[in-house]
């Protein structure tokens, strides 16, 4: 006897589809961590408490905003099908876009309402111009732009911590790798609660919510939108069909490389007040953002929601590393295995695997 | 400015590259990227330190890294492969799970010294030569033997590949699951063979450079010992630069590697070279098969 296993396409795909998927996923992810803490020793109820707490957070939200805006950002570039990784560099562009203009070209006179938008504006640019390179190159010579917005990911790294290392390191922080703090009017005001204060910081926070449902719109109302989503399922029907491809790899880059830039302003001038070491900047946001992307289904709207779980992931991940010791890998394991179950489960959500038992 | 140390000093840091790049290069001849190579050469390196520390042995650390590499790599070749999912998206994935498997593994790591490594600073001349011995080895495989006919068939024309008998998604999973094992004995030359310490986030960047490797080595392993050399070299001199007489700043040094793998991708690409490098044609795609048989 033998049991034969093969695979059929689903009519349909399964029931409730997007709603089991994700939070399949969630489950699974979880289920690991929880074995992981059973592997270090430490109590897996923790977890839970953990992550009770930083649902109801202002951490959780601190962290979502960059999370969101890069996410936000991803969705639209995948739904084209073009793979820009570099959202992380590209967060590292607007913060420091933002931190050069803030410290040595906005005079201190300046309405903040005017410094803000102008260095808003400028991170923007700053983050697109980042992801143009990458997108020219992947449409007019077909480079491949994976390893392109990598490879720039790691070259603003070392060109952030040169300039606060050197250049822009300040002159009242003692030495450390940092520049001074930003002068009064670029600074972005935090939320504070009564007595609470919190490092949310409520400008960036609206821009986000905002960018998700511009994009949206832009996706799934607009000419262009229709135009992204052709090329991204099929890109010879595409051509045929007269669309400019080349038109939205670039467009699609420049809108999810401006939208980082903005997240790497908000963390500057919202929560650090002054620029510090690369790898704390962007902290691996830009990386993160990927999964956000995923777990909101390409959806701008979805990613504004996973934005915020992920967000109490984040959140969660670095009260775990001081309680418990545990490395903030953690989390890189735990959003890597929800990706892959994302993607696992979407294919059972299709897919039908069927047992045959053949005598003989 | 190019002396015998800098020679030395480049195949020693190329060492890692190569092996990730070679073993990359069966994964993408049969159809399969996997980007989570990257995260491969970490966890590789990480359980590579831990074995040794632990076992005192560094072949046998060596051994450890390159199976828990396969591991990993069995979960991409599973995720893409039998389950269809975007090869890119499933090996990112991989890669950010990578990065948080290696420092939970390394915790407890960090700081120990080593009681035993891979002393190879001295032979770097045989070295050289087991590299291109081995290049050759890999070459011949591939294009000489069966082996490789089927490898390169799966990756060029899986339907062909498969009406002739050939069960693709066997061969994909299993040259994914090979060239993982490769990625995460490369992670373990990394830390055994040359850095020779564990730091967190020992190793980062590695395989995204390996990748690049395969790519201007048209996917041809005689090629992989040069341009593993020239990005070793690269990394090399780096080092020479931040002494005097020249100076030159760390943090704008350290940019130089990525950004020779992007003007060199970028020139390989627009310029005619690049009709010498195709891809393989099947590469990326999923591979269906009930789809012709129902």
């Amino acid at each position: 006897m033998k049991v034969e296993f093969t695979i059929k396409r689903r009519p349909q795909k399964l029931k409730y589809s997007n709603i089991i998927v994700p939070i399949g996923s969630i489950i699974i992810s979880l289920v690991l961590s929880e074995v992981i803490l059973l592997v270090y020793g430490i109590d897996p109820s923790v977890l839970f408490k953990v992550l009770g707490i930083s649902f109801l957070s202002f951490s959780s939200v601190r962290y979502a905003i960059p999370l969101i805006l890069s996410g936000v950002g991803l969705a639209i570039v995948y739904k084209a099908n073009v793979w820009n990784i570099g959202a992380e560099g590209q967060i590292l562009a607007g913060a420091m876009a933002a931190s050069g203009l803030a410290l040595f070209y906005i005079p201190h006179y300046l309405n903040p309402v005017i410094s803000i938008t102008i260095l808003y504006i400028a991170s923007f640019i700053a983050g697109a111009l980042l992801a143009i390179l990458p997108a020219f190159l992947k449409a007019r010579y077909n480079v491949n732009e994976v390893l392109s917005t990598l490879m720039l990911n790691y070259v603003m790294m070392q060109i952030v911590n040169y300039l606060v290392y050197g250049p822009w390191r300040g002159s009242k922080e003692y030495g450390y790798p940092r520049t001074n703090m930003f002068p009064k009017n670029t600074i972005l005001p935090q939320l504070s609660i009564g007595n609470i204060k919190t490092n949310v910081n409520i400008p960036t926070l609206a821009i986000a919510i905002a960018s998700a449902f511009v994009m949206y719109y832009l996706l799934y109302k607009t000419r262009w939108g229709y135009e992204i989503r052709v090329v991204g399922s099929n890109i010879e029907a595409a051509k045929y069909g007269g669309i400019n491809t080349s038109k939205i790899i670039i467009l699609t880059m420049l809108i999810s490389g401006g939208l980082a830039g903005i997240a790497g302003a908000g963390e500057v001038l919202g929560v650090y007040r002054q620029l510090i070491r690369a790898e704390r900047v962007s902290a691996g946001f830009g990386y993160t953002a990927i999964i956000v992307a995923w777990l909101g289904k390409l959806n701008p709207l979805g990613a504004l929601l996973a934005g915020y779980f992920i967000g109490v992931l984040v959140s969660a991940g670095y009260t775990l590393q001081i309680i418990s010791r545990l490395p903030y890998g953690m989390v890189n394991a735990l959003t890597g295995t929800l990706l892959l179950s994302l993607i696992s489960l979407d294919f059972i959500s299709k897919y039908k695997p069927v047992f045959k038992v053949v005598h003989g | 400015m190019i002396s015998y140390e800098l020679i030395a000093r480049a195949v020693l840091a190329g060492t890692p590259l190569f092996i990730a790049s070679l073993g990359e290069i069966y994964t993408e001849r049969s159809g399969v990227l996997n980007l989570g190579l990257e995260g491969i050469f970490v966890v590789g390196a990480a359980t590579s330190f831990a074995a040794t520390v632990s076992t005192g042995n560094a072949l046998l650390g060596l051994i450890t890294g390159g199976i828990a590499g396969a591991l990993v790599g069995l979960i991409h070749g599973i995720v893409s492969v039998s389950f269809r999912g975007r090869q890119v998206v499933s090996g990112l994935a991989l890669t950010i799970f990578g990065y948080g498997l290696a420092s939970l593994i390394g915790v407890n790591y960090v700081g120990r010294p080593l009681p035993s490594y891979i002393y190879v600073s001295g032979i770097w001349i045989i070295l050289l030569l087991c590299e291109i011995i081995i290049a050759v080895i890999f070459w011949f495989i591939l294009f000489k033997l069966k082996l490789g006919a089927i490898i390169r068939s799966v990756g060029e024309n899986p339907n062909a590949a498969n009406a002739l008998g050939v069960d693709v998604v066997k061969v994909r999973i299993l040259s994914t699951v090979f060239g993982s094992f490769l990625g995460g004995l490369a992670g373990g030359w990394y830390i055994l063979g040359y850095i020779q310490v564990w730091t967190e986030g020992a190793g980062m960047g590695r395989g995204w450079i390996a990748l690049a490797i395969v790519i201007i080595s048209a996917w041809n392993p005689l090629l992989a010992p040069v341009f593993s050399l020239l990005f070793g070299g690269v990394e090399a001199a780096l080092w020479r630069f931040q002494l005097p007489p020249y100076n030159i700043d760390p943090y704008l040094l350290g940019s130089l590697p990525y950004l020779t793998t992007l003007i060199i991708l970028t020139v390989f690409m627009a310029t005619p070279i690049k009709k010498y490098f195709k891809p393989p044609a099947a590469l990326g795609e999923p591979f269906y098969k009930e789809e012709r048989t129902i």
